[in-house]
């Protein structure tokens, strides 16, 4: 059972209180439907963030290999200036361009 | 400034009597509050300053001793020009959660509201129309920080006049973010009730503080 404080200034008492079945449904339901559009939301925005539209889709696909087979390069969380260089020689002419698309 | 004139008597201290803020014991807290305020003008004065201080009255204050899935404060009386609702708190829940506010409980779809947003580097605005709650900002939660609370605070101007819809404007804070809230409660009725819950089934921990204050006129 959900409880509520309640501060009473007209009678200045403090007192939890089981809140009523038909209102803790309804704020249930409320709070259902905020996590949705949260949901909702998130996906949006990853779908902005990322793209995931068909003309993307290629090269999200390149870049999920990129990253599929440097995993040893993600786990190394300090990486040195010559890690990085190191690492963009290793990828193909191919995918130095989609990068260059992506970053812009 | 002319030399204080100090005043040489108090104002008779009330008896205790009917009055809106009677308590259980018959004492008639709206009278000492007039006599308070009495006072108060009378020492100004004699200070040489004109007109009468004007000082916030604490209506209502709780520190959570153990959760609460919602906190109301009720029987907020209709004597003071506007009200400030503080908080500093943190909830128990697991994932992503907005701090909500209600007015009178009332559940339709009749609050409006803008909020500036910023959240680290990245500032961002939104709005809601027809919403059932005010959003006040983000929770902490289970994944914030030890000790990590919230603070914030909405002020509820004009909160008894009957001529207008009720227009919110306040702040809320979290750690690297904050938030800046203006909602329109649609309705005209005077704000008795002021309820505060999180989004998402969970609770508002120990030790948190809500607190109530009223700006006389």
């Amino acid at each position: 059972m959900s409880k509520r404080l309640v501060i009473d200034i007209n009678t200045q008492r403090t007192y939890e209180e089981t809140i009523p079945p038909a209102e803790q449904a309804e704020i249930d339901a409320m709070q259902a439907a905020l996590t949705a559009q949260r949901q909702a939301d998130e996906t949006a925005r990853a779908a902005i963030q990322f793209g995931t539209d068909a003309d993307n889709l290629g090269d999200l696909n390149a870049l999920g290999l990129i990253i599929q087979n440097h995993r040893a390069f993600l786990a190394n969380t300090s990486p040195t200036l010559a890690d990085v260089v190191q690492q963009v020689r290793r990828l193909t002419r191919a995918q130095l361009g989609i990068l260059r698309g992506r970053l812009g | 400034m002319p030399a204080p004139n100090y005043p040489t008597s108090a104002p008779a201290i009330p008896q205790p009597g009917p009055g809106t803020y009677q308590d259980d014991t018959g004492f008639n807290h709206d009278e000492l509050h007039a006599w308070a305020a009495q006072a108060i003008d009378q020492i100004s004065n004699s200070l040489g300053f004109t007109g009468a201080f004007h000082f916030p009255v604490k209506l209502a204050e709780q520190i959570l001793a153990t959760t609460a899935t919602s906190i109301s404060i009720t029987g907020i009386p209709a004597g003071y020009r506007a009200l400030r609702f503080n908080w500093v708190l943190r909830t128990d829940a697991s994932s992503a959660t907005t701090l909500l506010v209600r007015l009178n409980n009332d559940n339709g779809a009749n609050y409006d509201y803008e909020v500036g947003a910023a959240v680290g580097a990245v500032a961002s605005a939104f709005s809601g129309t027809n919403q059932t709650s005010i959003y006040a900002g983000e929770c902490t939660r289970t994944s914030s920080a030890a000790n990590e609370f919230n603070a914030g605070y909405l002020d509820l101007l004009a909160y008894s006049r009957t001529t207008f819809n009720k227009m919110l404007i306040g702040r809320h804070t979290r750690d690297l973010e904050t938030y800046m809230t203006a909602a329109n409660w649609k309705s005209t009725a005077a704000i008795n009730r002021i309820d505060l819950l999180p989004s998402t089934a969970s609770n508002f921990i120990a030790n948190s503080i809500v607190t109530l204050w009223g700006m006389p006129a």
